[in-house]
């Protein structure tokens, strides 16, 4: 009670809170009855899908205002795609649609069959070594078909992402389908046309999202292989003593925190109480913080650097990362 | 009043969580399984020190920690040629980018100083070379003689900071000596480190000696003898060199092994036709019977907390494993895979019971969990028996024969060891045929 006293004592500064307050402890049932449908109501409406750790659902889901969606001037392409296909098309037409780029931005090595589109923005001099390696460094890992040349690669992206729209009728993913839906309408327009025979300029292209909607975060498109891309890098880089007690049963989470070039800036192992309790585990947890910094020192090979390249936008997004390693489930190399 | 403030602020922080952001999360699945590889540079060594002195003995050291650390299967070290950095005491920072340059994942940092004629001092520190860390560091000042025994240690820290488990190099072990015809077998009790050094025979080999045990502070080993052809439990003191039997019994006793704390031995004891298990108290001498069935009933082991014991049985009709409590009660068979199963061991560390598995005319040593699941095979050969925890609980010793040759001679005895993973199977080299090998605890732990 002498809380509740001293409590109502410092809320008397504030006569309408403190009636509101008072009132709300005299008739605590009703305030009680009133929190809990609240929390039912919340229970129900949120998505709690959408926070959970497992693989799939770490992508958000796509919740795109279409009252609100404008398809702006310029493409909300990362520069990196639109400056690769420029600078090998020259100053030809490499205006397709801008959603069409950032979904080929995001091909996937396998399931989709495209390739990688380059790396640019900012360190542009480079951009066509660090598509290269990234290439390089995706066909040593997947089985991803060869890269065709940049125009077609970038059509043939297009094709095989509104084929998958058309066949697939949109199953796994709303937003990409809502871009086929638009890329359509804008062609019908003659809007695609008048874009694409504009000549370009690589430097001029700035990046702006969609206007309005949740849609516009590259990150949204960072595929399940692109994912298991990372996975398996850094499972190469993972030593585990595989004799170690309990190690089938352990798993370490270490935190990421990242550059924006894409190096490690910091690893931190989670779960501290068990680390300094328990020496198996603080071994394989040291294992896996250094198969974090190994993997990193590869430089241009690093896992981490796919976010610096091709979502170098969406740093807010990737600055941070949980890591999950899990010794057994995927079995000892 | 507390619980109503409780109810709410449980609610603000649940409407809190459902509002934070999701983090993008990567799983990995499996890894790579190689020795760790290691930085060892030549270790640094004092100012005052009598510069060859010192430098014969760091080297000394630093080949002895090299080999038990390369020797366990878990590490490497790096070609020393490769190396960027040369360190010159032990206070100069490891260059990390120069290590990292070479793919050492770790690096142990030495040095040695003389503090007199006879005593040193070895300093080490092992760095984590990825995470620019420094995981350990120990100074040593022993006496010039026991510097073999300083650098196992050092070697079992290093193997402890970094496999998270105890090592198992500050050990010894105790073997049956084989020598003579087939026909006319002379075996002797010897006794070596573990890594072979220091060996000597503890018995004459007048008396046949088979299945030799530690003691778990070390000072006694128990083993069967046949004396005037009748075999008999003793206790051997390892410092005075003096030798006990083990009470008297009615019939034959054999396979003797020490209770974890020591102060109880169990063994079996066969007698009109049954054999059964005993535990006898070593300080009262009294016996106590824990089963009592009319097959065969042999080879017990304890587990680590001394509360269950591990043997084999054949009252199924063939030989299989089978786990009781301590006292006796709750037996249960354990094995049920093909073949007959003998000689279990339970480890030291208790994850793990050991077996010899003879099978399609096959010997193996194998592993399985105390409740019977996850049979592993780790070795096979045309004999391989007996098998041996070190004391971490990592390694199988053992002991193998080679199939007789075309004039019917039998093959050369000869120990191993195994990691439980399967790999690393090692010779250990001894000056005559061995068999029966049995690991001690840790020197260090005594």
């Amino acid at each position: 009670m002498g809380l509740r006293r001293s409590f109502f004592i410092r809320l008397r500064h504030c006569p309408f809170l403190f009636k509101t307050v008072q009132a709300a402890f005299d008739n605590l049932p009703i305030v009680m009855s009133l929190s809990l449908h609240l929390l039912a109501v919340f229970l129900l409406t949120y998505d709690f899908s959408s926070e959970s750790k497992s693989d799939v659902v770490s992508v958000p889901m796509f919740v795109v205002d279409l009252s609100q969606v404008k398809v702006a001037e310029i493409t909300n392409l990362p520069p990196k795609l639109t400056k690769s296909a420029s600078q090998k098309t020259g100053k030809k037409s490499v205006r397709t649609s801008a959603y069409s780029k950032a979904s080929a931005q995001s091909a996937k090595p396998e399931s989709r069959g495209g390739a990688k589109s380059g790396s640019g923005g900012k360190k542009q001099s480079s951009g066509a070594m660090l598509e290269n390696d990234l290439n390089k460094m995706l066909k040593s890992v997947t089985t991803a078909p060869k890269k065709a040349e940049a125009p077609s690669d970038v059509q043939m992206v297009n094709s095989v992402r509104s084929s998958g729209t058309q066949s697939g009728g949109g199953s796994d993913d709303p937003f990409k389908t809502l871009l086929a839906s638009v890329d359509g309408i804008k062609s019908g327009m003659g809007y695609a046309d008048a874009q694409t025979e504009a000549e370009v300029d690589a430097d001029e292209i700035v990046t702006e999202g969609i206007e309005g909607g949740q849609g516009g975060s590259y990150m949204q498109e960072l595929s399940v292989s692109e994912k298991d891309l990372i996975g398996i890098k850094l499972r190469e880089c993972w030593n585990l003593d595989a004799g170690v007690r309990g190690v089938q049963n352990m798993l370490i989470e270490i935190r990421v925190f990242l550059d924006k070039d894409g190096t490690v800036k910091d690893a931190k192992i989670l779960n501290k109480t068990k680390y300094n309790k328990d020496a198996a585990f603080r071994s394989v947890a040291e294992s896996a913080r250094r198969a974090v910094y190994i993997c990193d020192k590869k430089n241009e090979e690093s896992p981490f650097r796919l976010f610096s390249k091709n979502y170098e936008e969406a740093y807010d997004t990737w600055k941070t990362l949980l890591l999950r390693f899990n010794p057994f489930d995927g079995g000892v190399i | 009043m507390t619980k109503k403030i409780v109810f709410f602020a449980f609610l603000f922080v649940l409407l809190a969580s459902g509002s934070a952001k999701a983090e993008l999360s990567i799983d990995i699945t499996g890894a790579r399984s190689e020795p760790m590889a290691i930085g060892l540079p030549e270790f640094s060594i004092g100012e005052n020190s009598a510069k060859s002195d010192a430098k014969k003995m760091a080297q000394k050291i630093a080949r002895v920690i090299e080999e038990d650390l390369s020797g366990s299967g878990l590490f490497r070290t790096l070609d020393p040629l490769s190396y960027l950095q040369s360190f010159k005491g032990i206070e100069d920072a490891p260059a990390f980018v120069d290590w990292q340059a070479i793919s050492a994942e770790a690096l142990i940092q030495g040095h040695v100083d003389y503090l007199s004629k006879k005593q040193i001092r070895v300093s080490v520190r092992l760095w984590d070379v990825y995470a620019a860390q420094e995981m350990y560091s120990a100074t040593l000042e022993i006496d010039e003689k026991g510097w073999r025994r300083s650098a196992h240690m050092i070697a079992d820290a290093v193997y402890k900071r970094i496999t998270g488990e105890d090592g198992y190099f500050d050990t010894r072990i105790v073997y049956i000596a084989e020598t003579g015809p087939a026909l006319n077998r002379i075996k002797r009790l010897a006794i070596m480190d573990q890594d072979g050094e220091n060996h000597q025979f503890l018995t004459d080999g007048l008396n046949l000696v088979l299945t030799p045990r530690f003691s778990p502070n070390m000072q006694q080993i128990t083993y069967m003898s046949y004396y005037n052809d009748t075999p008999r439990v003793y206790l051997f003191d390892i410092e005075t060199g003096k030798q006990q039997i083990v009470g008297d019994f009615p019939g034959m006793t054999f396979a003797p092994r020490f209770s974890p704390d020591g102060q109880k031995l169990i063994m079996s004891m066969a007698d009109n036709g049954k054999t059964d298990i005993f535990e006898m108290n070593l300080n009262t001498r009294v016996i106590r019977q824990l089963t009592r069935s009319s097959a065969i009933d042999t080879s017990p082991s304890y587990s680590p907390d001394g509360k269950q014991i591990v043997f084999n049985s054949d009252r199924s009709g063939a030989q299989q494993l089978y786990v009781m409590d301590a006292n006796g009660k709750n037996v249960k068979r354990i094995s049920f895979g093909n073949g007959r199963y003998a000689t279990p061991v339970w480890s030291p560390r208790g994850d793990y019971i050991a077996f010899t598995k003879m099978a399609g005319g096959k010997f193996y040593i194998g592993v399985m969990f105390p409740d019977g699941r996850g049979e592993r095979l780790v070795a096979e050969g045309y004999l391989v028996e007996a098998p041996t925890w070190s004391p971490n609980g990592r390694i199988l010793m053992y002991f193998r024969q080679d199939a007789p040759n075309k004039k019917g001679i039998p093959g050369a005895t000869k120990i191993y060891a195994v990691d439980i993973t399967g790999y690393n199977e090692r010779r250990l080299i001894t000056p005559v045929d061995a068999s029966d090998p049995a690991w001690s605890p840790l020197l260090s732990h005594r």
